[in-house]
């Protein structure tokens, strides 16, 4: 194996809050000071400092595809701007070996009053690319981006999306050995979307190494076999996506843990448990078998309606379902005290894939309100199914029969 | 020193941006105008005409009639004081107005300010092209004996003064550009400067019309190179006694280049995260 694309190597950024200096008067000679660099302490967190990466350190070998998820503002951006040299470190060190194109936002360097054609140079060159090497492609772009019959026409005069497809057909040409991309792969309607996967995916496939950040997990999982996790500015993981995209989810109610928990005092939910349908515990569910979920519910007063709902979506975050105890007929004494719960989902309809559980209780006539939440959802692997794909499963039975046979040869 | 050469490195690296850049520059400011390249001839004139007013109030005042070279030399400090203006507002204001470029995405810097020069170039040559023109009209219609300007092996002056104007301007401009980043009054400061700053860099006066107070405009030092420019022009020779001024003006330049290269340098990782 060679040198590694990109290798990160204890790095700590910090940036500032609010304004960087309120007067000219602290302004000139703060500036002053840095310039013949005796700024007192410039790797130490100073007033209103803090620190949006700590201690990053992490290796991207040549060829390899990688992915960083992690709450906003845990450092994802800072980071990829680190790596395309925006920004500097203030501690560590860093070394990318290669050509490297970062897809931070297509499209940054259009010009409005140019057309769409000069803007394919400006662009090109503006990422790197040589004139020569954008003549060479110039169709290529333009046959990706669909706007032929626009190439002549003012980028101002543009939508959005032929924009965002101009960028992105640019930045996708340019035949980086590292490429960086930033939240753009959400450009353009779903065609155009898919295309652009496409092209990531020929893109590794041709040894190209990539750092991916999205907050698309499904992307994030087609793309990269590892991912990072940051947060708040710390690596929290680095190893398999699957085991990533669950960090991640746990980092994400961590944030509300503090918040919303707390505020629960009428209803607790506890011993959640995932079992089969021999009661047996399991952490992946096998496709097509019943699921049933186990779970001590305590109500600490009386309770009018109430009811217990679990969500369950995909880990993009979309929305699949919802189990309601009260549509289906279970009535929950409204008396305190501890029950044992008992959930069966049979036939269990999802397919092959990680979905997120959350469960929550609600009580009340009319307006119900939320008297527990889960502080954080619950990723439930289902294997087995055997389908092509999807989410649910599409079960189903089949019959085939000869129709009048004499009549199809005459 | 150091600085310097990196710069120079990185912008030869990046030459294909440079150029795509002014392009960009030139193309975005002469496609929507009504008047186009026209306007490149504007500004000069109208700035040639100020200065006519102000050499015939002279003439009036000093009872004689309005001379042939005073107004060459009227045309002559103009056009590069322009250059020299239209390359400082230009570059002061090129990484500010490129701001959403810096925050996202890597290339030299310097780049930036330099596409702005080399625009402000292409305005320059324009208005020398039409500056050449009228004084050959001139020297048609006038006759031998009050020729607007002489020919002479002194004008080989000319490149080298215009190049260490250039060369000023440029180091002016990379300075402004990175304090406009940071200071946000920069950019009205270097305009009311810009605006007003014809009026102390002899462009429509000469030193030996202020007396023993000459020195005091000279020491602006854009002023003795204009001034040899003129004198060059106008008679063929290089007025000794603006020399040394040259000299300090040289001078004045190459320290401001090393200074400017070297502050642009400490401070450009830091435009992405303070703009």
């Amino acid at each position: 194996m060679s040198v590694p694309s990109i290798q990160v190597d204890h790095v700590w950024k910090k940036f500032r809050k609010g304004e960087m200096h309120d007067s000219l008067r602290e302004l000139i000679p703060a500036v002053a000071k840095r310039l013949v660099g005796r700024s007192p302490k410039r790797d130490d967190l100073g007033n209103r400092e803090f620190w949006a990466l700590q201690d990053v350190s992490f290796e991207v070998k040549r060829g390899e595809s990688v992915g960083i998820i992690g709450p906003n503002g845990a450092g994802k951006s800072t980071m990829l701007k680190m790596l395309s040299r925006i920004i500097k470190p203030n501690r560590g060190s860093y070394r990318v070996n290669g050509r490297l194109s970062a897809l931070i936002e297509v499209g940054a360097g259009f010009h409005q009053d140019l057309t769409g054609r000069e803007n394919i140079y400006l662009n090109g060159t503006i990422i790197g690319m040589s004139r020569k090497e954008i003549r060479s492609k110039e169709q290529q772009i333009i046959d990706f981006a669909g706007v032929e019959e626009f190439i002549e026409t003012p980028v101002k005069r543009y939508s959005s999306g032929m924009k965002a497809r101009l960028g992105f057909a640019v930045a996708a040409h340019m035949e980086p050995d590292i490429l960086l991309v930033d939240e753009v792969l959400s450009v353009g309607d779903a065609k155009f979307r898919q295309k652009c996967l496409r092209h990531m995916r020929s893109l590794i496939e041709s040894d190209v190494t990539v750092v991916f950040i999205s907050h698309l997990l499904d992307q994030v999982r087609s793309l990269c076999p590892n991912t990072i996790v940051l947060d708040h500015g710390q690596v929290i993981y680095k190893g398999p996506t699957d085991g990533a995209i669950r960090k991640y989810l746990d980092a994400l109610g961590d944030d509300n843990d503090g918040k919303v928990a707390g505020h629960y005092t009428d209803v607790d939910v506890s011993d959640i448990r995932l079992r089969d349908s021999e009661g047996k515990e399991v952490l992946e569910l096998p496709s097509r078998q019943p699921a049933v979920i186990t779970f001590d519910l305590t109500l600490h007063r009386p309770l009018q309606a109430a009811r217990v709902l679990i969500n369950i979506s995909d880990l993009g975050g979309t929305y699949i379902g919802t189990v309601n105890s009260k549509a289906h007929g279970l009535v929950i004494p409204e008396t305190p005290g501890k029950y044992h719960m008992r959930f069966t989902m049979d036939p269990m309809p999802l397919a092959d894939g990680d979905f997120a559980f959350r469960m929550t209780v609600m009580a009340g006539e009319g307006q119900p309100v939320c008297v527990w939440a889960a502080p954080q959802p619950r990723v439930i692997s289902v294997r087995g199914s055997d389908t092509a794909g999807g989410v649910i499963l599409c079960d189903g039975s089949w019959e085939i029969t000869e129709s009048a046979p004499s009549s199809v040869v005459a | 020193m150091r600085a310097l050469v990196h710069i120079t490195k990185e912008v030869y690296a990046y030459r294909e941006l440079l150029l795509s850049l002014t392009y960009r520059n030139i193309r975005v400011k002469y496609k929507q105008a009504a008047m186009g390249i026209l306007w490149a001839f504007f500004m000069p004139v109208l700035a040639i005409c100020t200065g006519l007013v102000f050499r015939v109030a002279m003439a009036v005042v000093g009872g004689h009639p309005l001379r042939l070279a005073d107004v060459v030399g009227v045309m002559v400090k103009t056009v590069p004081w322009l250059m020299f203006a239209s390359v400082v507002g230009g570059a002061s204001n090129s990484l500010i107005g490129n701001i959403g470029l810096i925050t996202k995405i890597y290339f030299p810097r310097e780049v930036m300010p330099l596409s702005a020069l080399l625009a402000a170039l292409f305005d320059f040559a324009i208005s020398v092209v039409g500056l050449t023109l009228i004084l050959a009209v001139l020297s048609l219609v006038t006759d031998e004996s009050v020729s607007p300007i002489v020919l002479s092996v002194s004008m080989l002056w000319v490149p080298l003064l215009l190049g260490t104007l250039l060369v000023m301007s440029a180091a002016l401009g990379l300075a402004l550009s990175c304090a406009n980043l940071f200071f946000r009054d920069v950019k009205y400061i270097v305009q009311v400067v810009l605006q007003f700053g014809i009026m102390f860099s002899l462009v429509y006066f000469s030193y030996e019309e202020f007396g023993q107070w000459g020195w005091v405009l000279l020491a602006n030092p854009v002023a003795p190179l204009l001034e040899g420019i003129r004198s060059v022009m106008i008679s063929g020779e290089m007025d000794p006694f603006l020399l040394p001024w040259i000299g300090y003006s040289a001078a004045v330049t190459l320290v401001g280049l090393f200074a400017a290269c070297w502050a642009f340098e400490r401070v450009e990782y830091l435009f992405a995260e303070y703009a």
